[in-house]
């Protein structure tokens, strides 16, 4: 929820989960943030997708569970996460693939969905 | 909204997700190996010259300089700004993102 002087948080993440800090690195600024009070939303593009996918055992390369932090990402009143339409067809996925529901945006609503932000984050 | 890209890409799937995610009336920056982008004739500057009707397209001009890219290189349309300019447009810009 967005406290008195809170501000409008957009998170972009754009790279797939294993293999780089990237998306822990984010997360943990994302959860920061929202801990302070602010809103904070998430679009996940392009390879970002991946994030979410269904079934990953991240055991199996010794990796972090990354998506097991975007389910536990309501709790931390963080209930938005926006995905690209398009970023999930070329990727052969559905939203039925992700583990949580998402809002779906088309591509060409991307950088008004931004505008509407206060902050855009690269996550 | 400010739009900074620091990369070039002149497939045209690459120059045209990245046109599409930007709303209309922004601004688009490049700068660093983004500016290789307006140089004309390419791919890239082709089909941000379609582009230009719904957005504003900036470079920076030192490091078009730095990459042998002369003015009468670059597109036309293009406004070409030096680092004050660049720091003009992020005050005035309140969201900024740099696309990756």
């Amino acid at each position: 929820m967005m406290g008195p002087t809170g501000k409008k948080f957009l998170f972009v993440m754009q790279r797939a989960p294993h293999g780089s800090c990237n998306a822990q690195e984010a997360l943990d600024l994302l959860l920061t943030t929202a801990a302070f009070e602010q809103a904070v939303s998430v679009l996940l593009l392009d390879d970002g997708v991946f994030l979410i996918k269904k079934g990953q055992q991240p055991d199996r390369i010794d990796s972090k569970d990354i998506a097991a932090v975007f389910l536990a990402l309501e709790l931390y009143d963080v209930p938005r996460v926006m995905v690209e339409w398009e970023s999930l067809q070329e990727r052969g996925l559905d939203p039925k693939d992700l583990l949580l529901p998402v809002e779906t945006i088309p591509r060409c609503r991307i950088g008004a969905l931004m505008a509407r932000h206060d902050r855009v984050v690269n996550g | 909204m400010l739009h900074i890209v620091n990369h070039a890409a002149f497939d045209s799937a690459a120059v045209d997700r990245l046109l599409s995610r930007i709303g209309a009336g922004h601004t688009l920056m490049l700068m660093e190996n983004g500016v290789y982008m307006v140089k004309s004739g390419s791919t890239a500057a082709g089909r941000l010259e379609r582009a230009l009707a719904d957005l504003t397209v900036c470079a920076l001009a030192p490091d078009l300089a730095a990459r042998g890219i002369m003015p009468a290189e670059v597109m036309t349309g293009v406004t070409l700004l030096d680092y004050e300019g660049f720091v003009d447009l992020t005050v005035d810009n309140a969201v900024i993102h740099s696309w990756r």
